[in-house]
C-alpha cells in the first residue's frame, strides 16, 4: 500500500471524502439537455456549447434532443436527475419564460434551477415579401388597417406571435395569425404567399436576402448586432417615441438547483471561452449572439424577460396565475 | 442550366481521398444504423453532427449523405429478413417483402430492394441536379392548404393497403390519426388525453409507437407459435441482384416511383415513409393484378425501395434552397450546413455552386458505393434464415429497446413500445392490419395542423379555403383515382350492351 493510498483511507475513515469527491468532478461524460430537435440555431449553438466544454473540462458532454411537449419533459428530465453536474441543462425562452407563465409547470425555473450564462440570442423584424405593395412599415399601416393580413408567426404564444401581438395592440391593427411552426418555415410561407406579413428574426434576412423585405426591428433600443443583419432599419422604438415593442429572446446553460458550488465554479470557468471573439466568430451567421456570463447576471436577464412579458401575456388572457 | 465550371469544381473536390473514405465510413454506419429498429436517419445524422464540426463542408455533407441514403436503404433489410422494418420508411416493404423472403425467395428479396434503392436514389439525384433551381419554387408553393389536400390524398392510401377487409382497414386508419391527437394541442396548448402526466405532452412518440406496434407484437406472436418453419431451399440464400430484362418488365414501376418519392421529398416535412407508402399503392393501383400485391412480389418491394430512396435527394430541395427541411432527417443535415457556416436559402445557390455540385454528384457516388457495399451486407442478411426466428426476433427486440432508450434516455418511451407491442399483438390476432393504422400515425399531425391552419387562412371563406390551385388539382386527381374504375366499367358496360 503506497502512501497516497494511505492517505486516501485515512480520510475516507474520516468521513472527509465527500468533499474529495466534488473536487474531482468530471470523471465520466457529461449528458447535456436540448429541448429542441436536432438542426436548429438553438441545436447548433448548443452542440457548440458542449463541444467548447468538452474541450475545457475533458470529458465529453454529450447533447440528447427532448424536442416538443411544451419543453416540459425535456426541463423534468433533468430536474429528475441528481444535481451533481453531469446533467447540463440548455435553457431557452419557451422553457424558462414562455411556458412557465402560461401554464402549470411542475418546476419554477429560478427556484428550480442555477442559470450560468446566456449566450444565444435574438430580435424580432416584420418582413413582408420583395414584391409586396407595402414598401415602408407606414405603408404597411395603411394597408393592414384597410384589410385584415395574414400574419405569420412560428408558434403562438413565442417571442414572434407576442412581438406581433404587440405590434398589434400598439397600433390597433388585427390580424390573421397562421402558427407556421419554424422560424425558417414562416419566411418560406410568407414566400410562398401563405401569409401577407411574417415577424421573423433580424438575422434571417442572411437567408432569404433578395427575396423578403424587412419594415421595421421590433425591439425598442437598438442592439450592436442589428446594424450587421439588417443596416438603416428603424426600430419600433426608433420611430415611434412612446410606442412598446420588446423582445426577450436568450439562452444558456443552467444546472439544477443544489449543485455544488465548486461544480458550478468549474462550469463557469469552462464557459469562459464562448464569451471570447474567437468563439462567436464561429456562430452561423442566422444566429445572434449576446453574451451574460455568471449566476447573478443571467439569473437578473431572465427576471428581465419575465417582467417584460408578464404583463403583455396578461393582456391576452394567457398569463397563468400561480 | 448545368454549371459546367462549378460541376468541375465539384468532382475535384468530391475525388479528395478523405472525402471518399468518409462517404464510404458514411454508407456502412448508416446501414448498420438502418437494419436496428429503433435507430432511423435522423438519429443516425445526428450521431454523426458532432464529427463534422472540424471537417469542410463537401466532406462533411458526403459523411452525412452516405448515412441518410444507406440508412433509408438499411431498414428494408430487416423488414425482409425479419418482418420488422428497420425504418419508417421500410413499413411499406415488409409486405411483400418478408412474405418473399419466407416462400424461400430471401436472396431475390433482397436484391429487388437493393436494386430499386440504388436506381430511387439515382434518378432523383439525376432531378435533382437538372432542375433544383425550378423546384425550389414549386416547394415554396407549398402552405397548410396544399398540405391538406396531400394528406387527405394520403388517407386514400389506406384504403388500398386496408388488407381483406375495408371496414376493418379504415377503422385501423382512423384509430391511427386518433392516437395523433393526444398530447398538447399545438396551436393553443391545450391538454387532450395527457392522462394528467407530462410525459404524454408531446403526445406518443413516433418511432417507440412504430417499432413497438411491428417489432413487438412480432415477438408476440412468435413466441405463441414457438419455433417457426420456414421454407427454404438453397437457392434462397444466393443474393441474386435482378437483371436488366427484369427491370426492364418493371421500368413504369420504377418510374412513376421514382417521381412519386422525389416529389414527396420535395415538399416539406413529409419523409421517406410516406413516400414509400404512396408508392405502393399507386403501384398497386395501376397493376393489372392489384390482389397479389402483398403475397411477395417483385413490384411490392421495388416500388416503396425505390420511392423511399428517391426522398433523399428530394429533401434536400427545400432544405438547400428555402432552409426549410424536406425530411425529419433533413432537418439535422441543416444544422450540419448551418456549422459550417453556410446559409441554407434562396441564395445558397448561387453562392456556393461548387458544394450544391458537390452534394449532388456525392449523391450518385454514394448510390453507387452502396450497390457493392450492399451487396455484402444482404450476403449476410441472406443467412439470417437459418438461423431460427425464435433466436432472431427476440435479440432484435432487444437491440431496438436498447436503441430506443439510448436515444431518448426515457423510460417513458420504452413503456411506450411496450404497449404499442400488445395493441399490434391485438389488433394482429384480431385480424386487422397494422399498415392502415401506421399510415394514420404519420399523416394524422400533418392533417390536422395543415386543416386548422387552412381554416386560419380561410377565415370563414370558402373560396378562400379552395383557393389553391396545386391543392386543387390533387383534390382532382384523388377524385378521379376514386371515380376512374366506377366510369370505366359502366362505359365497358354500356358498350357490350350497344
Amino acid at each position: 500500500m503506497n502512501v497516497i493510498k494511505l492517505i486516501a483511507a485515512g480520510l475516507a475513515a474520516l468521513g472527509l471524502t465527500g468533499g474529495a469527491a466534488f473536487a474531482e468532478w468530471p470523471e465520466k461524460p457529461i449528458t447535456y439537455i436540448v429541448s429542441f430537435g436536432a438542426g436548429g440555431n438553438a441545436d447548433i449553438v448548443a452542440r457548440m456549447n458542449a463541444e467548447a466544454l468538452s474541450n475545457a473540462l475533458g470529458v465529453p458532454v454529450n447533447v440528447i434532443n427532448k424536442p416538443g411537449g411544451a419543453h416540459i419533459p425535456a426541463t423534468m428530465s433533468v430536474l429528475e436527475a441528481p444535481a451533481d453536474g453531469y446533467t447540463l441543462f440548455n435553457w431557452s425562452p419557451p422553457s424558462f419564460m414562455i411556458v412557465p407563465l402560461t401554464r402549470k409547470t411542475p418546476y419554477e425555473p429560478l427556484k428550480d434551477f442555477i442559470p450560468l450564462y446566456a449566450g444565444i440570442s435574438a430580435s424580432n423584424a416584420l418582413y413582408v415579401r420583395s414584391d409586396s405593395p407595402y414598401k415602408t412599415f407606414e405603408e404597411f399601416i395603411e394597408g393592414a388597417k384597410e384589410k385584415k393580413l395574414g400574419m405569420g408567426v412560428n408558434n403562438l404564444g413565442a417571442p414572434p406571435n407576442l412581438s406581433a401581438v404587440q405590434l398589434a395592440n400598439e397600433f390597433g391593427l388585427e390580424f390573421k395569425t397562421v402558427a407556421l411552426k419554424t422560424v425558417p418555415a414562416t419566411l418560406a410561407g410568407l414566400i410562398g404567399g401563405q401569409v401577407d406579413v411574417a415577424v421573423g428574426q433580424v438575422a434571417s434576412i442572411h437567408a432569404y436576402g433578395d427575396e423578403i423585405r424587412p419594415l421595421i426591428i421590433l425591439d425598442n433600443q437598438r442592439k450592436d448586432y442589428f446594424e450587421k443583419d439588417l443596416p438603416g432599419i428603424r426600430t419600433v422604438g426608433e420611430a415611434f417615441p412612446g410606442k412598446n415593442a420588446g423582445t426577450w429572446v436568450h439562452g444558456g446553460l443552467a444546472v439544477k438547483s443544489g449543485t455544488p458550488q465548486a461544480i458550478v465554479d468549474k462550469l463557469l470557468a469552462a464557459s469562459e471561452f464562448m464569451g471570447t471573439q474567437e468563439f462567436i466568430s464561429q456562430i452561423p451567421k442566422a444566429v445572434s449572439y449576446d453574451w451574460t456570463h455568471g449566476v447573478e447576471q443571467t439569473t437578473a436577464l431572465i427576471q428581465s424577460g419575465i417582467d417584460l412579458y408578464s404583463p403583455l401575456l396578461d393582456g391576452l388572457g394567457l398569463l397563468h396565475s400561480r | 442550366m448545368l454549371d459546367i465550371a462549378a460541376l468541375t469544381t465539384a468532382s475535384g473536390l468530391l475525388i479528395d481521398p478523405l472525402t471518399m473514405g468518409l462517404l464510404i465510413l458514411g454508407i456502412v454506419v448508416g446501414l448498420v444504423i438502418g437494419i436496428l429498429p429503433g435507430l432511423g436517419p435522423p438519429i443516425a445524422i445526428a450521431l454523426a453532427l458532432p464529427f463534422t464540426f472540424h471537417l469542410d463542408a463537401v466532406p462533411a455533407m458526403a459523411l452525412l449523405l452516405g448515412i441518410y441514403s444507406a440508412a433509408i436503404y438499411g431498414g428494408s433489410i430487416s423488414a425482409i429478413a425479419v418482418g420488422i422494418p428497420g425504418t419508417g420508411a421500410a413499413i411499406a416493404t415488409v409486405l411483400d417483402g418478408h412474405n418473399m423472403y419466407k416462400s424461400g425467395r430471401g436472396g431475390e428479396a433482397l436484391g429487388f430492394s437493393l436494386a430499386g434503392s440504388i436506381i430511387g436514389g439515382l434518378v432523383s439525384a439525376l432531378f435533382l441536379m437538372l432542375v433544383a433551381p425550378l423546384l425550389a419554387g414549386f416547394a415554396v408553393q407549398f402552405g397548410p392548404r396544399e398540405y391538406l389536400a396531400i394528406s387527405v390524398f394520403g388517407l386514400a392510401v389506406v384504403v388500398r393497403v386496408a388488407g381483406k377487409s375495408l371496414p376493418k382497414g379504415l377503422l385501423m386508419g382512423g384509430l391511427g390519426i386518433f392516437l395523433t391527437t393526444w398530447g398538447l394541442d399545438e396551436l393553443n396548448g391545450t391538454e387532450r388525453y395527457t392522462f394528467g402526466s407530462y410525459h404524454l405532452y408531446e403526445g406518443l412518440p413516433l418511432v417507440p409507437f412504430l417499432v413497438g406496434l411491428f417489432a413487438m407484437s412480432e415477438v408476440l406472436i412468435g413466441a405463441e407459435r414457438a419455433a417457426r418453419k420456414v421454407d427454404f431451399s438453397n437457392t434462397s440464400l444466393t443474393v441474386r441482384l435482378p437483371g436488366l430484362k427484369t427491370l426492364g418488365r418493371m421500368k413504369d414501376v420504377i418510374f412513376r416511383s421514382s417521381i412519386i418519392g422525389t416529389v414527396i421529398g420535395i415538399i416539406p416535412g413529409e419523409g421517406a415513409a410516406v413516400g414509400a407508402f404512396f408508392a405502393y399503392s399507386e403501384a398497386k393501383r395501376r397493376s393489372k393484378t392489384p390482389e397479389r400485391y402483398g403475397t411477395g412480389i417483385p413490384e411490392g418491394i421495388v416500388a416503396p425501395e425505390t420511392a423511399n430512396n428517391a426522398t433523399v435527394a428530394g429533401a434536400l430541395v427545400p432544405t438547400l434552397t428555402l432552409g426549410v427541411p424536406g425530411s425529419p432527417a433533413a432537418a439535422v443535415l441543416l444544422g450540419a450546413l448551418l456549422i459550417q457556416g453556410l446559409t441554407p436559402g434562396p441564395k445558397l445557390f448561387s453562392e456556393e455552386p461548387d458544394l450544391m455540385y458537390a452534394i449532388f454528384l456525392g449523391l450518385f457516388a454514394i448510390n453507387i458505393a452502396m450497390m457493392f457495399i450492399g451487396l455484402v451486407a444482404i450476403r449476410f442478411a441472406a443467412q439470417l434464415i437459418r438461423v431460427p426466428t425464435s433466436v432472431i426476433v427476440p435479440t432484435v427486440m432487444l437491440l431496438s429497446f436498447v436503441g430506443i432508450y439510448s436515444v431518448s434516455n426515457s423510460f417513458f418511451n420504452v413503456g411506450v413500445l411496450l404497449s404499442a407491442g400488445i395493441l399490434g399483438y391485438v389488433i394482429r390476432k384480431l385480424g386487422y392490419s397494422m399498415v392502415p393504422l401506421s399510415i394514420g400515425f404519420v399523416l394524422g399531425p400533418i392533417l390536422e395542423n395543415s386543416l386548422r391552419q387552412s381554416l386560419t387562412i380561410a377565415d370563414g371563406s370558402v373560396t378562400e379555403f379552395f383557393d389553391t390551385p396545386i391543392g386543387l388539382a390533387i383534390y382532382a386527381a384523388l377524385a378521379l383515382t376514386i371515380l376512374w374504375e366506377p366510369i370505366a366499367s359502366r362505359r365497358r358496360r354500356a358498350t357490350e350492351e350497344t
